[in-house]
């Protein structure tokens, strides 16, 4: 599965390991960049593709193992330290200074605490080479960048990482803020310097640009590296069945007991939607008494949508409209989403959702007090009444209202977050990611859950990132890519490959043909490298 | 790509106008109006003014380089700290007949600076948020400083009446306003007034750029420390003597300068000059309402109103300056 490099490694892991507290993010990873080529790297969520760019751009520091520069074991204890070592990275967020100029961003970090490393003049004329060669105006050096665009913001980072010695360039999901054409200069610029034997690490979610950029690719699967294949064997066909680690990648999984529902009985609908400026817009519509599956990439959009969704996010442009009774009503906030039936289950549930100096009968019922209110006072015996029957529902373990919320495991607080909801008796509950962590047992019991109420009648759409949970328990599937919804799948079309297909932007249908004719249904210019 | 279409006159106004703008025409405008009301105060008035008001810009001057540092960056112990730097000159240093003005004065900025390193140790690498870790130096100094002199004290070397002597055609106290502010120009001349900024208000981008985030706000913190020993040393001469219970009235007032000034309290927006105007126009209010006899009752709601319309002021003048 793996070939091995010609040359020695520019840089390589060697066994790394890496743990956040009890959880492996990264395990036993083996990755070796060979010098002058361009090496993707893949995988869904929590894959461990983060955790790896993380320890080579000195951000952290693994729990194990060894990071090898030109050979050697290093300490890579920190950006500057990684950057000595002549490795850059640019990241998906554009992290530049709004009250610097784009020339101060470029360079910051070059110099030591007071003394600078090169002249103002050498610094502008090294930066104004970089800007030029990816086709953008040397203006953006001299102003500070408030009013700049992503993609010109994009452009300084790049700047930054171009300007300075390096071997290694590592671009994670860098390329998503830059427009079509400034990222074909920038594919075109390390073409050049592949040439003189500089080496990339790319870190991208678009099958189109690792088609046309890459030479060999490292696949990561659950924290573990399935293997590197060189370039001709790195087809989307290939590399996404390594990624889902399924040997046949036509393999059709429908989920037993999906039922279709009728599509004309919409409950909540996304019209002309736009989840962020310039986005692109979609029409999502979610039918009465589905559970509808919210799927895709961090930071792709999904996140974004069930906020839209549920009023706590507004829309760039376009609308969400819930039906009332038969006629549509705008959602146009927050509040007035849950005046109107939707009820939102925010995602990090320690921050955003329980109050954490308090028990679990007062974390349930915090939505739903007035209603055991006379005259504005509590009756705290219906209060309490209610809430035994919430968690009896629930099955909250311990069965104890005056229980401290912070003792409960992950997946009981869960449960308790979404019974705060349950007891307003919602039409809609919009769940952003409930089940991240927590484990298979209370996940299941969570599913069981879901379904009952969905039988009662209620819509659910729920957010999650992992793919077989959206299998496990969704009737449909909608993958965000790219801040839109790119798929909606349902039905025998419902299967793990073609989420995760769609989670990197394509439909399993090009799969199968690409495998035939190999590029001629890509749109984008190629560049030759 | 940039803005094309023709942006609102105040947008163009907020970016291209300096920060501070706002609080000097404030300041033109305070000076006017204490013209009016005072007869001497442009005949020679305005030197005891400036004389007066000298700690407190100095201490505002002080507060700039934590606040422009971000991350929360805040020093409460500023007013402490020249509080405890006045009672070791008076206290410490002239009961002991060490009185010579290099000894004074060199003594004056390490301890300044070492009240600074605390702070900074306790905020850069204990990592206690600065209005905590301050909260509790301001308490430490304070407690110290009323601890080594318990009583107020009058006897100074005579070299000291040259801080406040406003025979020449400036008041000396602005050579000292102006020495510093000279040394902060140079400082912005190196790699660490970009260091400051970039931290300041984007932390994670410094940090991934590889700019050594730790040691520029450590530095910050240490450099609030050393001009709040120049301002103790000020405070001492203007005072005529030390008071341990002078020093600490000047923290909320130096931050409400740096305020007025039009730092941004969120970091890396402003500079010093902005403190020092900061501190000059609260000053100005200060004195203009105690001509018009107004009570201090008053003067502190001033204070209070002034230092919202300010920050509301800020806030709104950066929306602009920031608006797409």
């Amino acid at each position: 599965m793996s070939t091995p490099p010609l040359e020695p490694a520019v840089v390589e892991l060697a066994g790394i390991t890496h743990r956040y507290g009890p959880t492996v993010a990264l395990s036993d990873c083996r990755l070796s960049i060979a010098p002058g080529e361009v090496h993707g790297l893949v995988g869904e969520n929590g894959s461990g593709k983060s955790t790896v760019v993380k320890l080579l751009s000195g951000i952290m520091r693994p729990t194990e193992g060894e990071v090898r520069v030109g050979g050697k074991a290093v300490d890579l204890r920190s950006p500057a330290a990684a950057q000595r070592h002549e490795i850059v990275t640019v990241f998906q967020e554009t992290l530049v200074s709004d009250e610097c100029s784009g020339l101060d961003n470029v360079f910051a970090g070059t110099d030591g605490i007071f003394r600078r490393a090169r002249s103002g003049r050498a610094e502008r004329e090294a930066a104004e080479r970089v800007v030029a060669s990816l086709g953008a105006s040397p203006a953006i050096l001299q102003s500070s960048p408030h009013h700049l665009s992503l993609a010109e913001r994009q452009v300084l980072t790049l700047t930054r990482a171009l300007v300075r010695p390096w071997k290694l360039l590592i671009l994670d999901e860098a390329t998503s803020a830059l427009d079509l054409s400034t990222r074909d200069r920038l594919f075109a610029v390390l073409a050049d310097h592949r040439r003189e034997g500089r080496s990339v690490l790319f870190v991208s979610h678009r099958m189109d640009e690792l088609e046309i950029l890459i030479d060999r690719a490292t696949v990561q699967r659950s924290g573990r590296t399935v293997g590197t294949v060189g370039k001709d064997e790195a087809t989307p066909a290939r590399l996404l069945s390594m990624m889902s680690g399924r040997s046949d990648a036509g393999e059709h999984h429908v989920r037993a007991g999906a039922r279709s529902r009728q599509a004309a009985d919409v409950v909540l609908r996304g019209v002309d939607l736009s989840l962020v400026a310039q986005a692109p817009a979609f029409d999502l519509d979610v039918r009465r008494g589905e559970i509808l599956g919210i799927g895709g990439l961090d930071g792709q959009g999904g996140s974004h949508l069930v906020e839209v969704l549920a009023g706590v996010r507004p829309t760039a442009s376009g609308r969400v409209e819930v039906d009332r009774d038969g006629s549509w009503t705008r959602v146009t906030g927050y509040r007035q989403a849950f005046r109107s039936g939707i009820a939102y289950v925010p995602g990090k549930r320690q921050e955003e959702g329980l109050f954490p100096s308090m028990t679990v009968g007062d974390n349930l019922s915090m939505a739903t007090l007035p209603r055991h209110a006379r005259a504005g006072l509590f009756r705290s015996s219906s209060v309490l009444t209610r809430v035994r029957e919430e968690m009896t529902r629930l099955g909250v373990v311990p069965h104890d209202p005056s229980y401290p919320i912070t003792g409960l495991s992950g997946g009981n607080a869960q449960k308790v977050l979404v019974g705060r909801w349950l007891a307003a008796e919602p039409d809609v509950l919009i769940l952003n990611d409930p089940l991240r962590g927590v484990d298979l047992g209370t996940k299941r019991d969570f599913y069981a859950l879901l379904r009952e109420l969905t039988e009662a009648g209620t819509t659910v759409v729920m957010l999650s990132t992992e793919i077989e949970e959206l299998l496990t328990c969704c009737d449909r599937v909608a993958v965000c890519q790219a801040e839109r919804v790119f798929d909606v799948l349902e039905g025998e079309d419902l299967t793990y490959d073609a989420v995760l297909a769609a989670m990197f932007g394509r439909h399993v249908s090009d799969e199968q043909s690409s495998d035939e004719q190999s590029s001629d249904h890509d749109t984008h210019r190629k560049v030759t490298l | 790509m940039s803005a094309t279409v023709a942006t609102p006159l105040l947008q163009t106004v907020a970016r291209k106008v300096p920060y501070f703008v706002p609080a000097l025409v404030a300041v033109a405008v305070m000076l006017l109006l204490t013209a009016s009301e005072s007869e001497t105060f442009l005949s020679g008035g305005w030197k005891l003014v400036l004389v007066y008001a000298s700690p407190l810009v100095l201490l505002a001057m002080a507060q700039a380089p934590v606040v422009l540092s971000g991350g929360g960056g805040l020093d409460l112990s500023v007013g402490p700290t020249a509080g405890l730097v006045s009672v070791v000159i008076a206290a410490v240093l002239i009961p002991r007949d060490l009185s010579v003005a290099w000894l004074v004065i060199v003594v004056a900025l390490l301890t300044g600076a070492a009240a600074g390193a605390v702070n900074a140790t306790l905020v850069t690498l204990v990592r206690i948020p600065p209005i905590i870790a301050t909260l509790a130096t301001y308490l430490v100094f304070a407690g110290l400083a009323t601890q080594v002199l318990g009583a107020p004290t009058g006897f100074l070397p005579e070299w000291m009446s040259w801080f406040t002597s406003v025979d020449g055609v400036l008041p000396n106290v602005l050579y000292v306003i102006l020495g510093v502010g000279l040394v902060w120009l140079l400082l912005t001349r190196t790699a660490y007034w970009r260091n400051l900024l970039m931290v300041g208000s984007n932390d994670r981008a410094a940090y991934t750029a590889g700019v050594n985030v730790t040691a520029v706000r450590f530095l910050a913190y240490l450099l609030t420390g050393v001009m709040a020993g120049v301002a103790g040393l000020v405070l001492t001469a203007v005072l005529g003597g030390a008071d341990a219970t002078v020093g600490p009235t000047y923290t909320l007032q130096a931050i409400a300068a740096v305020a007025l000034g039009g730092l941004s309290l969120a970091g890396g927006r402003g500079g010093l000059f902005g403190a020092a105007v900061g501190a000059v126009l609260l000053f100005l209010i200060q004195n203009y309402l105690t001509l018009t006899e107004a009570s201090s009752f008053e003067l502190q709601m001033a204070y209070g109103v002034v230092l919202i319309v300010a920050i509301v002021a800020n806030g709104a003048w950066d929306r602009k300056r920031k608006a797409r």
